[in-house]
């Protein structure tokens, strides 16, 4: 899949001299070495390897970056300017690419970027049994508890989440799930079918806001559990009370570091004035990503203890 | 039998006077292809939001061989290269159908193609779409003149070339 957007000098500079399940990043940051996060050690990287010196690396250009995302969104911008506009693309294989450049605003609103800057391409990694040690403390008869997972970039969200929603499908008795899917890194679906496992009984909702997609996936997809990402506004607040209104579990993903640091930001105050959530497990990156920080109940009694 | 060679003399030049005067009506033609071209652009982009490729090769049996050919080259010129850029098109997509400031018009609509979002791309259709209109115009009035008149010619200048052979 990354052979599809990266120049091909860079794309055998990387994959020849990396193993691609350690390969996490690639930071293209124009006029600057273009470098690589290989289980969070950064390389450079040259005109034929890596290398820790950034005095050989090879230097991002407006050219690179400006063929990276014509190449991503498949030499067609307007098509994928919803995502562009949010400041990603997703490509086959759940490669999410992040953007970063100008916004053009219109009536307060922003319509798109222009003038790329820096890209971000993030590998998706599917690490099963992650979320082994977690599993039996979230679950609830045949169900589970509305679960918030925190963490910070990078400390594997949505690595958790996944191989959650594949574990409680395949384990627990027949229960519909509905992934909702924004960023399309869940399921890494293309054109409908599912890059990565997601369990035999998941429905995926992609490229979809949180808001329409809780209230239309509800209705027409009748799930008892819906997972989702990384939770990030009122309107997002708003949709999981929705759901909880509904009698659906939800399990969800936000950034953080804590319950404490989560507590600072007043729509989470509020999340967490509804008393919805009744487990919270907190991921670090302290021992690799996915270290497990705290597994929580609703008092915030780590349960880990 | 004296005669067998002055028809094909009168055949031959007539022949070559409605290959010129079939090139103002293909060249109508290829306008009108990028015409439609041009709606159909402003269709898919502005609410199915396809990638270029689906479009073009969605809609491309629907053009005439010139235009058709235009089309096919554009897809290998989208399918080959990282970024377009006027260069690459001017080097891929030939055709005998456009001066060359309406070519030069129509190497930068290939060119725009896929760089913008939606409204930013529809607008600027609309401005090609008016350029291509007023070729159009332009291109009937060459038909109207010239597609009639070198058939006429191409007879009587076989004819003429008859008269002075014998």
């Amino acid at each position: 899949m990354l052979n599809n957007v990266l120049p091909k000098q860079i794309y055998e500079a990387i994959i020849n001299n990396v193993n691609y399940k350690d390969l996490y990043e690639i930071r293209f940051r124009l006029g600057k070495a273009i470098c690589v996060n290989i289980k969070n050690k950064l390389k450079y990287v040259t005109e034929n390897s890596l290398s820790y010196n950034s005095q050989y690396a090879i230097i991002c250009t407006k050219q690179i970056i400006n063929s990276i995302i014509f190449r991503a969104s498949d030499q067609s911008i307007y098509a994928f300017n919803e995502q562009i506009k949010h400041g990603f693309i997703t490509i086959k294989g759940g490669i999410r690419i992040g953007i970063a450049g100008q916004a053009v605003i219109d009536k307060k609103e922003v319509k798109t970027l222009k003038n790329f800057s820096s890209l971000n391409i993030r590998i998706p990694h599917e690490i099963k049994g992650c979320s082994n040690k977690a599993l039996k403390l979230l679950l609830q008869n045949n169900s589970i508890y509305n679960t918030l997972i925190i963490a910070p970039p990078g400390a594997g969200k949505t690595t958790f989440l996944r191989d959650l929603a594949c574990q409680i499908s395949n384990k627990l008795e027949p229960l519909n799930l509905l992934i909702l899917d924004e960023r399309f890194e869940i399921g890494a679906s293309d054109q409908g079918v599912c890059g990565l496992d997601v369990g035999n009984f998941s429905d995926v909702l992609s490229g979809i806001d949180k808001a329409y997609g809780f209230e239309s996936g509800i209705r027409s997809m009748g799930p008892q559990i819906i997972f989702t990402d990384e939770l990030a506004n009122y309107a997002d607040v708003k949709a999981i009370e929705y759901a909880s209104g509904c009698g659906v579990k939800v399990v969800a993903s936000a950034h953080g570091f804590g319950v404490e640091q989560l507590k600072q930001k007043s729509y989470f105050n509020k999340l967490l004035d509804l008393n919805i959530f009744e487990r919270f497990v907190v991921l670090s990156v302290k021992n690799g990503a996915g270290t497990y920080e705290g597994i929580y109940d609703s008092n915030f009694n780590n349960l880990l203890n | 039998m004296q005669i067998i060679p002055y028809l094909i003399i009168v055949g031959g030049f007539s022949y070559v006077g409605y290959g010129i005067g079939a090139y103002y009506i293909k060249r109508e033609r290829f306008m009108l292809d990028i015409i439609a071209f041009c709606k159909a652009l402003k269709v898919q982009i502005g609410f199915s939001s396809n990638t270029l490729k689906d479009i073009v090769e969605n809609i491309m049996s629907e053009f005439s061989p010139p235009f058709k050919q235009i089309l096919k080259s554009y897809l290998k010129v989208l399918k080959k290269y990282d970024y377009v850029t006027v260069n690459i098109l001017s080097k891929n997509l030939n055709n005998i159908y456009l001066e060359e400031a309406e070519n030069n018009v129509m190497l930068q609509l290939f060119n725009f193609l896929g760089k913008s979002d939606s409204q930013h791309q529809i607008e600027a259709i609309d401005g090609y779409l008016y350029s291509f209109n007023s070729y159009l115009l332009q291109s009937r009035n060459q038909k109207i003149k010239y597609a009639g008149l070198y058939k006429k010619l191409g007879f009587f200048a076989g004819v003429l070339v008859c008269i002075i052979v014998m």
